[in-house]
């Protein structure tokens, strides 16, 4: 008897992700366009706005990277490296996530260099710090900051905040797999942090790779992590 | 930086969904923007671009049943309804690589990604605009034609440190080979690859190096990107552009094979595959490049008319080729030829040509009668003099669609004495005829053979099938042809086992000689042999 070719599960999962996509990016849509044709009555109605909005980019975001790493593992995920001003880069992300800012009542501060310029893909590293900081708003209690320079002919991305800082176990990384410390229990895969260390090796010039790293403490007392592109 | 003045901008925004026409007008107005319109879908936009000119137009992807974001600013643009310095940002729900990539000749000026945010829109305006503020002179020039103007002050912009100095390279490197000044080009192209080797100067520097005749270093460098960064389409458009350039047509069509592979929206670059592989007489990809080309220029610009009778042409010589294949691709281009008259304005000949193409498409699906009255009905109504030569040779076709190998001879001798000292012609002739006659072919099938020839010598039956299969590809009808590579599968499944796939071959060949082949002909004796191999082979 012939066997059946079995169907690839990866396959299946990545197809069925991307229409996950398609749906939930129109689900978020029509959720902005409530929340402006009908404002939040009170504090509790906004609220649950705000947990609506985050949750949903949220799940927005881990299908993004779960395709991203998908892409990244069959080698489909080239790299479009170009040059850009930083600034534009993380004033979009800043103003992408505005309403979930201002639902968290955050204030988040750039601090960039109008004319600093670097070379990466812009698409990618744009992704990495829209999760971190969408992550960051969960854990912050009122202050992010995002910061860029050059340094050692070397492009740092730092964003901070005043949140309690990472857990003691996830500091020190590239040294450790992201992918290890998945935890089920506790419903993080570190899935972000894993795409971010993975985007940043792709990012590679005269034998130097891209590096992520975590710490805690920095200007404003809470996580730190910075993303190195050489 | 100045303050951008929103009050002069006139901005039109096309989406199928309300809220979000809604809500983009609402910040638009918010900003400042002096006039804001609004369109459902891609047709009412391209006639209220017709109306007037807009500064800045935001545009879904999706736009539901007609024309798509990509292909309203292919209009625009082609059309001339938008100058170089309007703003055309298309927006998507996801952010694909498939839609970025579906660009061929018009890049919109910005990718935006749904949600959109009012702050968000505010600073990617900002930003354009600006951008554009500082690029209008040199635009304006280049639309008023004056390319040199332009150069002229795109070069005065960079030593300023200008924020887009980047921009102005990428447009001056264009420039200057546009306009054949391959030196300074190489100079912008080098500064720049000296700072980063990013993949649009390494796409210019290989094309300074074709423009100086260094065509392998070219190619050479091209496949390099593209092992690199496989999305850069660039890259696959200038290799094919070389590869035509040094007539290697099956080079042409495998870049582009690969390039619709990983960008399948682009109709131009369909269409140019389909050309390559019907060139290449590779029916099959050159069918299903044309059917795709048919269907994506339902609501493109660049729908042609020629898409539609070549992709009929070709799927009649596919179905000729391998009878036993599946004829539900002829109905399909008997639907497209069809719709033909309610697409296009038709002239008599293009109105003959689609009804013997239909006769083809008939006989394919074994309606022989139905064939034969289409047939009939253009021989009465066709003109005695005056045919064009590929109007004649859809005639040869469908003579031998319908097995008619006499009037089929009859024509082709009268059309070889018509065009005895026309090259051109005769090398389109050649397809058809058993013997090429043309120089070029003639030297062509006798350098194949004899390459394949040597290589069967020397035991080499992988190289030498490769060898017959392009001569039986490109001389169809030649006996000799089909005969040696029979004979190469016959000696390659002795030697190596019996496959499906080589018998397959094996009889589609000899049923082709078997049609043709007639009593006193030279390779009779060798066909019967040849048969007899196969036949035992076959037990």
């Amino acid at each position: 008897m012939k066997e059946e070719p079995k169907a690839d599960f990866s396959l299946i999962l990545a197809s069925s992700v991307h229409d996950m996509k398609n749906s939930l990016g129109m689900l978020l849509n029509s959720l902005e366009s409530v929340m402006q044709e009908t404002p939040a009555e009170n504090e509790a109605q906004a609220k649950r706005f705000a947990t609506l909005q985050y949750e949903a980019s949220r799940i927005n975001t881990e299908l993004i990277q779960l395709l991203s790493v998908y892409r990244m593992e069959n080698d489909r995920l080239p790299v479009q490296v170009d040059e850009h001003y930083l600034i534009d880069v993380l004033e979009e992300q800043v103003a992408r996530n505005d309403m979930l800012f201002q639902t968290r009542s955050l204030t988040v501060e750039v601090d960039c260099d109008e004319d600093l310029l670097w070379y990466f893909d812009a698409e990618l590293i744009g992704g990495v710090i829209h999760n971190v900081l969408v992550n960051g708003a969960r854990y912050s209690k009122s202050k992010m900051k995002v910061k860029a320079e050059i340094n050692d002919d070397e492009l740092i991305v730092t964003v901070s905040d005043d949140g309690g800082g990472y857990p003691s176990f996830m500091l020190g990384c590239p040294q450790q797999s992201f992918v290890k410390s998945v935890s089920f229990s506790e419903g993080n895969t570190h899935l972000g942090l894993y795409f971010a260390q993975e985007t940043a090796r792709l990012h590679s010039r005269n034998q130097r790779q891209g590096r992520i790293d975590l710490s805690n403490g920095g200007d404003l007392g809470g996580g730190v992590f910075n993303i190195f592109l050489p | 930086m100045g303050a951008l003045n929103y009050a002069d901008l006139k901005v039109l925004v096309i989406d199928d969904f309300d809220s979000f026409r809604l809500t983009v007008s609402k910040m638009l107005d918010e900003f400042g923007c002096g006039q804001v319109v609004t369109a459902v879908n891609g047709r009412r936009a391209l006639k209220a671009c017709e109306e007037g000119e807009f500064d800045v137009v935001l545009c879904d992807y999706n736009l539901g049943p007609g024309p798509n974001g990509q292909q309203v600013l292919e209009s625009l643009r082609v059309n001339k309804l938008m100058g170089r310095q309007s703003l055309f940002l298309l927006v998507s729900a996801e952010s694909s690589k498939s839609i970025v990539l579906s660009a061929y000749d018009y890049e919109p000026d910005a990718y935006l990604t749904k949600p959109i945010t009012g702050r968000g829109l505010k600073q990617r305006l900002d930003r354009l605009l600006r951008q554009r503020d500082e690029m209008m002179p040199v635009q304006q020039s280049l639309d008023a034609g004056d390319i040199d103007g332009a150069i002229a002050m795109a070069i005065g912009c960079i030593p300023g440190g200008s924020r887009y100095t980047s921009a102005f390279q990428k447009l001056l490197g264009e420039l200057f080979l546009e306009t054949g000044r391959i030196a300074e080009a190489e100079d912008l192209y080098t500064k720049v690859l000296e700072v980063r080797p990013l993949d649009w100067a390494r796409v210019g520097m290989s094309k300074v190096k074709s423009a100086n005749g260094e065509m392998e270093t070219a190619n050479e460098w091209l496949s390099q990107i593209i092992d690199g960064n496989p999305f850069c389409m660039q890259a696959y458009d200038a290799l094919a552009d070389n590869c035509q350039q040094q007539q290697n047509i099956e080079r042409v069509q495998e870049v582009l094979q690969a390039a619709v592979e990983v960008s399948p929206m682009s109709i131009v670059r369909q269409a140019s595959l389909a050309e390559a592989a019907s060139g290449n007489h590779d029916y099959k990809v050159a069918s299903k490049a044309y059917s795709r080309t048919v269907r994506l220029g339902e609501h493109s610009c660049h729908d042609r008319l020629e898409h539609h009778l070549q992709f009929s042409r070709v799927t009649a010589s596919m179905l000729r080729d391998d009878p036993g294949a599946n004829t539900d691709v002829a109905r399909e281009g008997l639907r497209v030829l069809d719709q033909l008259s309610k697409r296009f304005e038709l002239s008599s000949e293009a109105r003959y040509t689609a009804q013997l193409l239909e006769s083809q498409l008939h006989a394919c699906r074994g309606d022989v009668r139905r064939a034969k009255d289409i047939l009939d009905e253009v021989e009465t109504n066709l003109p005695d003099q005056e045919l064009s030569l590929e109007l004649q040779l859809d005639r040869v076709a469908t003579y031998q669609g319908l097995n008619n190998e006499a009037k089929a001879g009859e024509l082709l001798e009268a059309l070889l004495d018509e065009y005895k000292d026309d090259e051109d012609s005769l090398r389109s002739i050649d397809l058809w005829l058993e013997e090429p006659v043309s120089d070029f072919n003639t030297k062509l099938v006798a350098r194949i053979n004899n390459e394949g020839i040597g290589f069967y010598q020397n035991d080499q039956f992988d190289k030498a099938l490769n060898s017959f299969r392009r001569a039986a590809r490109l001389f169809p009808n030649h006996l000799g042809v089909h005969l040696n590579l029979v004979q190469a599968l016959v000696a390659d499944m002795k030697e190596f086992g019996v496959s499906d796939e080589s018998m397959d071959t094996c009889l589609t060949s000899l049923a082709k000689v078997e049609r043709k082949i007639k009593p006193g002909h030279a390779q009779l004796d060798r066909y019967r042999q040849l048969q007899h191999m196969v036949r035992s082979l076959g037990q």
